[in-house]
């Protein structure tokens, strides 16, 4: 069998180290534009603070792929997919066929559509090229200003610095993290950025990028231009859906898989931040651009192409993010980015001053939480939640704090039924 | 490969396995030192009462594991069935935390802490090797699916055991 895969991080090497496990003949070719081994661009932010260098970023040693007998094709990038005929067109008019193809494209950063956006010191905050780009253009560079202030824009205000920039970071929302948490939990994180010399500029809305050629500032609609000589948008991504368009497999804001990531199109699969998959939550394909998700659709991609139907288990958003002593787990309808309808929240404050967690509740179960400080047994939050499970005997229990396993394991017993991945038999069988 | 299996039934709640766990993990390897080391050792297991009867559970080394399948830093890693963090790449972004559903992967002074099947003794386990009883036991899981079926055969025809 021929497997193309089109990508070459989370998804697409998941996709590929399942294949080569599940079937040691099937010829496996990836196409990736990067002509670098595969690299964790989660790693990205620790590069530019200078904590890490390109070797220790690199998911996989370096001769992986030629271990695995896997064809590379780096350096090349895919522009068109026949489905009818089964082949891939390259750039350089090459045409590679395939049995089974998996579209693991990833994201683009979106780009703010503002004047002088395209000058010279205005940077992306997610590829290897990216981090080279900003960490060679920093010499110069006293003034940083990071425009968004969710997940991709902290990390790198925090990275950049660390590596001795001076660096505000424009929000256009409220507050920060505005996507993933209430202005309660973002408070706590404002706060602390602001301590660290991190200057926060909530209610902000960026309206032009200053300079001839040159990044020299930020003129911004509430005030003052603000003066830098680097611009880093962390603004969130899009799917990089092109490669699909324009034929018959279906997309929305990205390409729509089934749970078994298959697209509509017989033979073609997708997986990553490409994709609108099923969210067990929202109860429709969502996108989800998660590492997580993205290894766990490259894998049943993988498994479904080698016959064994697997299915994705139940996700929905989540994030985790720490800032050296300073943690956040989310999961679920937190109602920052949508409104619970019907929702009952609870918070909960303390012990310690940076101590913050919230339970949104609806129809008796728990359809989110954020956790600030604190995070230990968020794990078992996150099952519960996935797993739909009705919570209404225990609810108190979880407010006051205590959710660890063995405090939730009769609930746990009680939907046998739901927890049914074999590990779970190791613990009832002789409890 | 060996898992370590738990029955309740044999559990005194001595909490032996713990203090044997926090041990093999401690700079010295030597209780009457590890408890004063500059970083206290944390055990992977915890011994705790549920509805009665003792519970101990640890990494259950799923397969496939979410704690492996969530790690940005390829520090959570498949060693031949056994999940392992390997503290050199691991950055403590918690996002095993996040996803374990056993709740045993904890997040740690600088990096997640979890049973790593105490990779310096030879084929045994501290925790095996302390528990008084045998509630805790090594096995291969096939040796371990013939135990389940027994025992719910013998739950079907309702003899105790």
């Amino acid at each position: 069998m021929k497997a193309i895969i089109i990508g070459n991080h989370a998804a697409g090497l998941s996709a590929a180290e399942t294949l080569r496990k599940g079937d040691l003949s099937c010829e496996i070719t990836v196409i990736s534009q990067e002509d670098i081994p595969p690299y964790s661009r989660c790693l990205i932010p620790y590069l530019v603070s200078g904590e890490k260098q390109i070797d220790d970023i690199l998911f996989k040693p370096k001769d992986f792929y030629k271990r695995n007998s896997i064809r590379t094709m780096f350096g090349q990038s895919a522009t068109k997919i026949f489905t009818k005929e089964k082949h891939v067109l390259l750039a350089n008019d090459k045409k590679v066929e395939y049995d089974a193809l998996i579209i693991a494209t990833g994201g683009t950063p979106s780009l703010p559509n503002i004047p002088g956006i395209q000058n010279k010191g205005v940077f992306g905050f997610r590829t290897l090229q990216d981090a080279k780009e900003i960490i060679s253009y920093c010499n110069n560079v006293d003034t940083a200003i990071v425009l968004g202030g969710g997940l991709i824009g902290l990390k790198a205000a925090i990275a950049l610095h660390k590596r001795g920039k001076k660096v505000k970071v424009i929000v256009t929302s409220p507050n920060i993290l505005s996507q993933i948490v209430s202005s309660e939990e973002a408070k706590i994180f404002e706060n602390y950025f602001t301590k660290q010399g991190i200057e926060i500029m909530t209610k902000t809305s960026p309206v032009k990028v200053l300079g001839k050629e040159k990044v020299e500032g930020i003129e911004i609609a509430e005030g003052k231009d603000i003066r830098c000589q680097m611009v880093v948008v962390g603004k969130g991504v899009r799917a990089h859906k092109e490669l699909a368009e324009g034929n018959d497999i279906k997309t929305e804001y990205g390409i729509i898989v089934d749970e078994h990531c298959r697209t509509n199109v017989l033979d073609v699969y997708a997986a990553g931040d490409v994709t609108q998959s099923p969210d067990s939550v929202r109860k429709e394909k969502f996108m989800n651009a998660l590492w997580p998700h993205a290894v766990e659709e490259g894998r049943v991609a993988a498994e479904n192409i080698l016959g064994k139907k697997t299915i994705l288990k139940g996700r929905t958003s989540m994030n985790s993010i720490k800032v050296d002593d300073l943690a956040l787990i989310s999961c679920g309808l937190t109602g920052a980015r949508e409104k619970v309808e019907g929702g009952e929240e609870t918070t909960v404050k303390g012990p310690r001053e940076m101590d913050y967690k919230r339970f949104v509740l609806k129809d008796n179960c728990l359809v989110g939480f954020s956790l600030v400080g604190n995070v230990a047994h968020a794990g078992i939050l996150t099952s519960l939640i996935i797993k739909e499970i009705n919570v209404e005997k225990i609810k108190d229990q979880f407010i006051s704090g205590k959710y660890d396993f063995p405090s939730m394991l009769p609930l746990i017993r009680e939907n046998k039924e739901k927890f049914n991945e074999p590990e779970y038999e190791e613990v009832f069988l002789f409890f | 490969m060996i898992k370590v299996y738990f029955d309740s039934r044999k559990c005194l709640g001595c909490h032996s396995c713990e203090f044997a766990c926090a041990v093999e993990h401690s700079e010295s390897k030597d209780p009457s030192k590890a408890h004063l080391e500059e970083e206290t050792p944390i055990p992977r297991r915890n011994v705790k009462l549920v509805e009665g009867i003792c519970l101990t559970v640890t990494c259950r080394h799923c397969e496939p594991a979410p704690c492996v399948e969530a790690c940005i830093s390829g520090a959570m890693e498949k060693h031949e069935g056994e999940v392992r963090c390997n503290t050199d790449k691991c950055i403590g972004c918690w996002m095993c935390v996040m996803v374990c559903p056993f709740d045993a992967v904890s997040p740690g002074k600088i990096y997640t802490i979890k049973c790593d099947m105490c990779p310096d003794m030879e084929n045994s386990y501290a925790c095996v090797d302390a528990c008084p009883t045998g509630a805790l036991f090594a096995a291969t899981p096939e040796e371990f699916a013939k135990m389940s079926k027994k025992k719910k055969e013998i739950k079907k025809v309702g003899v105790p055991i």
